[in-house]
This record gives structure tokens, sequence and C-alpha cells, in this order.
């Protein structure tokens, strides 16, 4: 007979470890369960939240939806961390029980009857029993030895870093050739800013209402003083309004509207920046590398799309803060987007982008009041230069990683025409003053330098020079045009038209073209002599700066963007839809 | 070879065996402890699943924030909405799915943006908007203090820019900073 104590011992401890054992497994099922749930997933990856967020999007005034969405967003924050405390509860919990059910059950199988052992009084074993065991304890160290060699050897084995990937080869990403940059237009005033393009079919005229000298004309839905830029059959356009900066594929040819894009970011509600009429919120020209075209608008919001529309990145360097609105046109070099952001002495800047992700590469200050003006990027002795002017530095840098290679001091005024460069001279206009050519090749602060020369004929103070390489043509607000030597600065000759102009010449093969405020272009030879090939109307307002084109003339109007040709049908052509 | 000389036998031999194997463990970790798992910013895509695929309950990894960086910008893209429709911290503008982005108001215009570590997930939410649209100060870190440093991190496993990386031990956080931009 067991003592009374003895049982209440026995049937105690069996009962704790049931009880126990029990709450072990439910309690493993339920974090099993739970690590499998994922106890954050379901707080950010909700799907019924961004669904909820989209819908307030359409209706921004609607109270009952934001009403739910706090209701949902504070459910699942509860969900979520009520779940996550479970856990880490549920684990100490498991700790604890499973140390008395370990107790417990040692208890129980301690209290245990055992059965005698018969061998206690036999006779002692037979040899070979001893044998037996022996083999065994040599099997067991044997096993445990292995095992140790094993784990001392695994263990001696440090830990490798990965070696560093390899230097991605410079072939491996492909840029545009300086001879595919040349044959399209890819920036303000083409590929490296001269405004001139060797083979190009200018038409002397045309007539709008007639349809001669038409071959298409295709509506911009959106206004905006960017020119239009070039990339085989596509040609692409910015526009905007208060609401949306949009940026337009033309087919080239025919002339019909591909897609139309609006950028898409978290600043479209950014207070729409104060901007002069004149400057509008389009102004600064887009870029394209052949793969990705870039644009800047007004605010300061600067995106990437590939060539199907699609937006690939987008961001704002802004705001900003300039008294005509931001009027730059973009640049760039190799991978880097070159975004020139003057608008103070404390706040103007350069900043380079990824072309393909938009994250900037390097940032640098620059000492400039304001400008309209937009950089070029041309190449010196072989090496990559990007020229800017402000008031009152021209200042190059090296495109790769924003250093200043050198500078000029004298820039005065409110500063719109771009640089020139031809036969390694920059041609800056310094308005109100002179037009001056520096040498590119210089380095540090060349203020003192004398310029290769300097002349005060025709300074122009809004349009920008175009070049050639042998004649260089300034074109004043007021329509005075002269034709210089860009070698010495000499004048060859100057013609007055009785008219206004903000747009910058071109010059494509063996003609020139300038195109009033008023939408009356001026065609004339590209000669040592002046000589008037003729004069037409558009019928609106242009700003922009023409596109000449192997075959033809691109023209953005008020209104209406153009293809020009000599030979022309009779009739106006509306673009396929 | 009696009971008694049996017994004490293996017992030797197997406290010598297991004495090594911890010798030989320690060995091994004091060299693994040389390097620690870490994210390389400049890698990082946002993906969002460095908050689930760490094999803590709470994620390791958590968003950082240089200042020296930070833009201090009203209309933070990090900590609102894409096309917010307020500028407060209502629910349905915030970006951060645990509230875990404070905002406080410096001076007009200005805000700084701190982050509440206890309730920070790791899922990259601000970092992506900051990164897209701002200066890309906010970004994800592994932190030590929680990092158990698994021999093969299942976050480095599930990566899909391969931007996790092991990271000598003395050097063991990549920060953005106005100096290390890329």
């Amino acid at each position: 007979m067991k003592p009374l104590s003895q049982t209440i011992w026995k049937q105690g401890s069996l009962a704790v470890a049931i009880a126990s054992g029990v709450f072990l497994v439910l309690m493993g099922g339920l974090l099993l369960f739970n690590q499998a749930q994922g106890k954050v997933a379901g707080l950010v990856q909700s799907t019924e939240l961004v669904r909820l967020h989209n819908e307030l999007r359409q209706r921004p005034q609607d109270e009952e939806l934001k009403q739910r969405i706090r209701k949902l967003d504070l459910q699942l924050r509860q969900n979520s961390f009520t779940e996550l405390r479970i856990s880490h509860n549920g684990a100490s919990a498991m700790i604890v029980v499973a140390g008395l059910f370990l107790a417990s059950a040692h208890l129980v199988r301690k209290q245990r009857q055992k059965l005698p052992d018969p061998l206690a009084w036999g006779p002692r074993r037979p040899v070979e029993e001893n044998r037996t065991r022996l083999k065994t304890q040599y099997a067991v160290a044997a096993m445990f030895g292995v095992a140790a060699v094993a784990a001392v050897g695994t263990s001696l084995q440090a830990v490798r870093l990965p070696s560093p990937p390899a230097p991605v080869q410079a072939a491996a990403v492909r840029f545009p050739t300086s001879a595919e940059m040349r044959e399209n237009w890819p920036a303000f005033r083409g590929f490296d800013g001269s405004g001139y393009r060797e083979v190009a079919a200018i038409p002397a005229a045309w007539n709008v209402a007639s349809g001669q000298g038409i071959r298409w004309k295709t509506e911009v839905p959106l206004p905006g003083m960017s020119s239009p830029i070039r990339w085989t059959n596509a040609l692409f356009l910015t526009g905007a309004n208060a609401q949306s900066n949009v940026v337009y594929r033309f087919d080239a040819d025919k002339g019909q509207l591909v897609w139309s894009t609006t950028l898409r970011n978290p600043g479209n509600k950014m207070p729409e920046p104060k901007v002069m009429e004149d400057t509008g919120l389009a102004a600064p020209t887009p870029v394209t590398d052949g793969q990705r075209i870039y644009a800047i608008f007004a605010n300061a919001e600067v995106a990437a799309l590939d060539f199907s529309g699609k937006q690939i990145w987008c961001r704002i360097l802004g705001p900003l803060d300039n008294p005509y609105g931001h009027a730059a046109s973009l640049a760039i070099y190799q991978d880097r987007l070159l975004v020139q952001l003057d608008q103070g002495e404390a706040t103007s800047k350069l900043v380079a982008l990824n072309t393909s992700t938009g994250q900037e590469l390097w940032r640098v200050a620059r000492p400039i009041v304001g400008s309209w003006a937009s950089p070029i990027v041309v190449e010196v002795e072989a090496k990559p230069q990007l020229i800017t002017c402000g008031e009152p530095w021209v200042i190059s840098y090296n495109p790769l990683d924003g250093s200043e290679l050198w500078r000029v001091n004298g820039l005065g005024g409110e500063l719109a025409p771009s640089p020139a460069y031809t036969g390694g001279k920059v041609i800056v206009c310094n308005p109100g003053s002179d037009v001056r050519a520096i040498p590119a090749n210089g380095s540090g602060d060349l203020s003192t330098n004398l310029a290769a020369w300097k002349t005060d004929a025709g300074v122009p103070a809004v349009s920008s020079p175009a070049c050639d390489g042998q004649r260089l043509y300034l074109l004043t607000g007021d329509g005075q045009l002269s034709c210089l030597d860009p070698g010495s600065g000499q004048v060859k000759w100057s013609h007055e038209f009785k008219d206004d102009f903000y747009s910058s010449p071109a010059i494509g093969g063996n003609r020139v073209i300038i195109v009033s405020r008023k939408g009356v272009a001026h065609v004339f030879e590209n000669a040592d002599q002046f000589h008037d090939l003729g004069q037409s109307e558009l019928g609106e307002n242009c700003n922009a700066t023409p596109v000449p084109d192997r075959q033809c003339l691109y023209l953005r109007a008020g209104k209406h963007l153009f293809c020009l040709e000599e030979s022309a049908p009779v009739a106006v052509k509306s673009p396929e839809k | 070879m009696n009971r008694r000389n049996f017994l004490s036998g293996s017992l030797r031999g197997s406290l010598m065996l297991a004495l090594g194997g911890v010798l030989g463990a320690i060995t091994g970790r004091a060299k693994a402890r040389n390097t620690v798992w870490q994210i390389d910013p400049f890698q990082c895509t946002q993906c969002g699943r460095c908050a689930t695929e760490c094999v803590l309950e709470l994620s390791a990894v958590k968003c950082v924030h240089s200042f020296d960086m930070c833009g201090y910008c009203q209309l933070c893209t990090g900590y609102f909405e894409p096309d917010p429709n307020k500028l407060n911290t209502a629910a349905e503008n915030q970006l951060c799915p645990t509230g875990a982005l404070v905002r406080s108001f410096i001076e007009d215009p200005y805000y700084e943006y701190t982050i509440n570590e206890p309730l920070c997930v790791g899922c990259a939410k601000c970092v992506k908007g900051c990164t897209m649209f701002g200066n890309g100060s906010l970004h994800l870190q592994i932190r030590h203090d929680r990092c158990v440093n698994c021999n093969e991190c299942s976050i480095a496993r599930a990566c899909p820019a391969d931007a996790i990386h092991r990271v000598p031990a003395d050097r063991p956080y990549q920060f953005k900073s106005r100096e290390r931009k890329s």
C-alpha cells in the first residue's frame, strides 16, 4: 500500500505534465500559424488600403471615405501589433511552461514502479557480451570523433566576404555617338547648341492659307515656349498648364500625335510657380539620348520617359524662385542629365542626375544671381566641358564630376542668350554690352585674360547665337541681324528686320532661318553677303527655335507644330489619326 | 572491463569531444563575427521585402535618416502619400503604414522627420518616396542591436537587387551622407 502523499504527488505531477504538454502543443501551433500568416505583411501590403487611397484621389472631398481609411488603418495596425505581442508573450510563456513540463514529466517517470532486474541475481555476463559492449563503445567513440573533427574543421573555415562585383565595362553601356547626335536634333539648338545642321532643307517660303510648302501641321494641346527635338522619326515637345506638365511625341513623317504623357508625382500639388507670360510653364526644351526623353518644367519637375511614353522616373528639384520663370533647357552627357538652376546667389546650382534612375550624382552651388541661358556640352581637346552662363560668370565644368575647369567674370544684366562654341572658343553674349569669344582651353579664373575678340555689334538680349564654324549669326530682339567671322569677330554684314524676335536663328546647309514673335519667318543665304530668299507667315506667334532636318523644317508656333518643305502639295493635310 | 570502467571511459571521451566541439564552435563564431550583414542603400530598390523576409518577427531592418541630406521639406515625399489630400498627419495622408515617421514643425516652411524605431517595420515605403522624389536622405539599414547575424540571411536571399552584403564588423553600417551620395 502506497502512502497517500506519494499518490497525490504522482497524480499531481501527471496532471501538470498533461496540462503543460497540451499548452505547449496549442501555443506552438498558434505561433506557427502566426508565423505563416506574416505578422506585418497584412499591414504593409494591404490592397484594400491602396484601393481606398486611389478612390480618395478621385474624390478628395469625401469625408466618409477619409473616415474609412482611418478606421482601416487603425484596424490593420492593431491587428499586426497584437499579433506581434502574442508571438512575443507566447514564446516567453512557452519557455516557462516547457520547464514546468520537463520537471513534472521527470517526477512522473521517477515515481513509476520499476521491474526487478533478473540479471541482478543471475550468473555473471558471458565473455561474448562483454566483447560486444566493448565494440559498441569503440563505435560510439569513433562516431563522436569524426563528428568533432568535422565540427572543428568547419568552424575553422573563415567566412569570406563576397568578392566585389567586376566593374561594369564601359562598352556594356552604349551612349549615342557624335555622328548619331549630329544626325538627329537631340537638344535645344541641336547636338552642341550651335543651331547648325550641315545637311538640311530649309524651304525658302510657304503659304499656310493655301497649304503650299506645308507637309503637315498638328495642333499641340498645351502651350509652351520650348522647341521641338527630334530622334529618328520621333519629334518631342513639352507643354504645360497650371494642372499638368506634359510631354508629347509626334510622328516626324506624318505629324500625328503618337502619345502624350502627363508627369505624375506627389509634387503635382505644389504651388504653381510664378512665371511671366513670355516665359510660361514649359519654356525649357527637352533633351534625348536616343533611349529616353528628359524634360523639365517651371516648377522644377524633371522626368525621364521612354520612347513609348512610359515615365521612368520623376522628381522635383524645386521649388524655384525665378522672377521670369525657369527657362534653361536640359543638357546631357553620357549617363548624366545636367540641370542648370540659376535663381539667386544663395540658391543657384548645377545638378547632375543619373539618366537611368534620376538619382543625384553630383551638385555644385553656383555664384550666379540668376540666368535663363541653357548650358551646352562640347568637346575641347578631346575632353568634355559643360559651359554655363549667368550673371556675372561664364563657368566651365567637367560634366562627369562637376569639378570646375575655368571661369571668366564680367557678364551683366538679365542673361538669356545661351553660349555657343566654335573653333576652340566659347561665344557668350553680354546683353547691353558686348559679344565675346573666350578660349576654352584655359584653367582657373581667366577673368584677367584678354578675350580672343570682343564686339558690340548686334548684341542679342534673348536669342542665342548660331554658328556653322564659318559664320556666326547674332539676332537682337528688335531685329538687327549680324553675320560675323567667328575667328576674328569681324562683322561681315548686318541687316535690319522690322520685327521683334525671341527665337534663335537656325542654320541648315546653305540657308538660315529666323522667325519673329509674330510668326513671320525670314530665310536667307548662309553666305558672306546678305541675300534674302523669302518671307512667309505662320499666322501664329512663335518663340521657339526652328529645327532644320534633312528633308524639311520643324517649327513650333503658338498652337501648332509645323513641318515645312520645299516642294509641297496644294492643300493642307490633316495628320492621320 | 566492468560496467564502471565502461561508463567512466565513455563519459570521459564524450566530455573531451564536447570540449573540442565547443572550442571549435567558439573559434568559428569568433571568425564569423568579423563580418555582419548590411544593406547598401545605393543598391536598394525599396522592394519592401525586408519587412517580411527577416527571420525576426519584427524585422532587424529599420529606416534611418541622414539629417545632413534632408531638405526638411513641407511636402516630404517620404512622409506623404503621392498626391496627398492635405499636408497634415491624418492617416489618409501618411505613407508610413505604422506611423513610424514622425513629423515635427521647426519653422515655416521647414519640418523635421524622425523615426520612431519601435514602430518601424522596414517596409521602405518612406525610403521609396524620398529616393524617387526627394534627396534620398531616408534609407534602410540592418540594425545590429536586433540582427542575429544568421549564417545565411533570409532577406539577403530574397533581395532582388542583391543589395545586402557581409561587411566588416568594425564598419557595420553604410549610411548615406552629404559626402557619400553614391
